[in-house]
């Protein structure tokens, strides 16, 4: 089991945010994540992440000269670290049955608060990916669907031990999902290109 | 309409009428003042002495060791230092809600410099009566009592802010020099005077967690290794020095304020340097980064009867207060410590090269008295949700909750 990268601090039947345990500490864009702590496991494709004060009334002032890399502003002023903090969200994009099957839709509920979050395991990325019924569900992620979508099989593609087949068949199935929009479908094929 | 602004706004003229008289004589009062300074300083001796035999009610202060009438630079900062910040904010007491209870919270922050620590921001709430009760009897008088609300929790917090400062102080890393900061003043001589009991004036100034251990800890501390301790004031109103001049330039050959020919026939004798606050003076006279002189306060409350009281508990206890001017690029800044670093010329080096770093981090003022402050604030928000809480968690049964007036407020009506 990986290590948890953080905890769930809101989640909807769809989506979910979880807060970093370190700062700049998020999972790549796309990258298969799963929240379970104590309850069935619900896996989810990163869709982004923002680093920010911890206080949303407080706006981060700009600090040092125009010559002071990041590391010097962060040396002069060593308490801002903890002033800020990563969060990442992500879309729903499975969950695991009570037999511990593959479910690729929607769970019944959200993924608790304060659930800790973790990176997916090769095999369950492996298994997630096997049948491609979850691309529905990449493709609904909001306004980055695409380059979610995109990010997602160029990394499912690594665990696979044929990337390249993989592709393909994941190409195939969008091109079924995306028939009415040739754009969105050339973009993403354009992404996941071998 | 609760403000009618368009009165408020036809009285302004009169307002800035009087302000263009104030700044009239200001400018006289500046010079003279000055020149006051630096004939005082010449002959510290006769100042002091003068001081020392009048009858005021002024807050005096005198120059500690050093010329009063100049400015001193502060040496580079070290590259490696720690600094502590306290500060705290409450909840008073309010009889409207449904159970008579105050909250203080205090919040501090450690920032480390040039060393791989972290910093530290965390802050502790508490509900009180849970330990204490809220109302104390004194021991001398059974219908003099103490209830703990308005500026006598004002006075609590003082305590618990200096009393925390010196615990945190005791757990900083050494190696390094370090400082420990309060916002506003010490707090001492406003323990001395509030209108509360004996019991309840000993018991913050005696017990364990009162003034008295704390200041003696961080003295132990300042003696041990580099550690200053100081209260910064940003802007601050005092004119303690101002009275000193004042004193200085009094016509009469024993300075009795009840005695003053400017009671009969205005203005008195001493307006004649009678700037409203130190920072007029000081502002003037620093450049900025420079601080000014070390001073000491005599703040002695002398009656009328000419009988001068006692030394308060804290000079006594050898903790008298000892303050400089600092005069920063948009302000100056009033930073109060005890004698027993006053007098030491490194801790005052010290003092002020790191409250000058703090301040350009700010910037403008000290970032971990900053930080100390957002970690103790209580927002509108946060007493709004604690007044639910309270509401929830308190009122016997379903029903409106609160007061008469109270509901009145939450709920407006035409």
């Amino acid at each position: 089991m990986t290590a948890s990268l953080g905890r769930v601090i809101e989640a909807s039947i769809d989506r979910l945010t979880a807060v970093c345990h370190t700062l700049d500490g998020a999972p790549p864009l796309g990258a298969l994540v799963v929240a379970e702590d104590d309850a069935p496991a619900i896996y989810a494709a990163v869709t982004g992440a923002l680093t920010g004060g911890i206080d949303p009334g407080r706006r981060l002032a700009p600090r040092g000269g125009p010559g002071d890399g990041r590391a010097a502003v962060l040396a002069q002023n060593p308490q801002i670290p903890a002033l800020l903090q990563t969060t990442f969200t992500a879309t729903v994009t499975g969950h695991a049955g009570p037999g511990g099957e593959m479910r690729r839709y929607l769970p019944d509920a959200p993924a608790p608060v304060y659930a800790l979050v973790r990176a997916a395991t090769a095999v369950e990325t492996a298994a997630l990916c096997a049948e491609p019924d979850y691309l529905k569900l990449l493709l609904t992620a909001g306004p980055l669907a695409d380059e979610v979508t995109a990010a997602c099989l160029r990394r499912a593609a690594a665990h696979q031990p044929d990337s390249r087949a993989f592709l393909i068949t994941s190409g195939r199935a969008l091109a079924g999902l995306l028939a009415a929009e040739p754009d969105r479908l050339h973009a993403i094929l354009r992404r996941i290109r071998p | 309409m609760s403000l009618d602004l368009v009165r408020v706004a036809e009285q302004l003229p009169l307002l800035l009428a009087q302000l263009d008289t104030e700044r009239a004589t200001r400018g006289a009062r500046l010079r003279a003042a000055l020149a006051r300074l630096t004939q005082e300083a010449a002959r510290p001796e006769r100042w002091a002495q003068r001081l020392a035999d009048c009858r005021c009610r002024w807050p005096l202060a005198l120059p500690l060791h050093e010329d009063a009438a100049r400015g001193y630079a502060a040496p580079p900062p070290p590259e490696a230092y720690s600094v502590l910040a306290v500060d705290g904010s409450h909840i008073d007491v309010d009889r409207h809600a449904p159970a008579r209870c105050f909250v203080l919270n205090l919040g501090w922050a450690a920032i480390h410099y040039g060393c791989d620590l972290p910093p530290e921001l965390d802050s502790a709430a508490e509900v009180q009566p849970s330990s204490q009760p809220l109302t104390e009897q004194d021991s001398e008088d059974a219908s003099h009592e103490d209830t703990i609300r308005g500026e006598t929790l004002a006075l609590l917090r003082s305590v618990r802010e200096l009393h925390q400062l010196a615990q945190l102080a005791a757990a900083l890393p050494g190696g390094h020099p370090r400082a420990a900061l309060l916002d506003g003043n010490l707090g001492l001589w406003n323990v001395t005077q509030a209108p509360i009991s004996r019991r309840l004036r000993e018991r913050l100034i005696y017990d364990s967690g009162g003034l008295l251990p704390a200041l003696n800890t961080l003295r132990d501390l300042a003696g041990a290794g580099l550690l200053v301790t100081a209260a910064y004031t940003s802007a601050p109103g005092t004119a303690d020095v101002v009275h000193s001049l004042r004193v200085a330039a009094c016509p009469l050959p024993e300075v009795v304020c009840t005695r003053c020919p400017g009671l009969s026939a205005p203005p008195r004798p001493c307006d004649v340097v009678g700037l409203t606050a130190d920072a007029d003076l000081f502002t003037e006279l620093l450049a900025p980064g420079e601080r000014s002189a070390v001073f000491l306060t005599r703040s002695r409350a002398f009656l009328r009867s000419d009988t001068a009281a006692a030394a308060p508990w804290y000079e006594q206890e050898g903790h008298a207060v000892a303050f400089f001017y600092l005069r920063l690029p948009e302000e100056l800044a009033r930073v109060e410590m005890p004698v027993w670093q006053a007098g030491r010329p490194e801790h005052v080096a010290l003092l002020h090269t790191l409250l000058l770093d703090q301040c350009a981090k700010g910037p403008g003022y000290p970032i971990a008295l900053q930080e100390a402050h957002e970690q103790a604030v209580i927002t509108t928000v946060d007493r709004r949700s604690f007044a639910a809480l309270l509401d929830r968690e308190v009122r016997p049964s379903p029903g409106p909750g609160g007061t008469a007036k109270s509901r009145s407020k939450a709920t407006r009506r035409i």
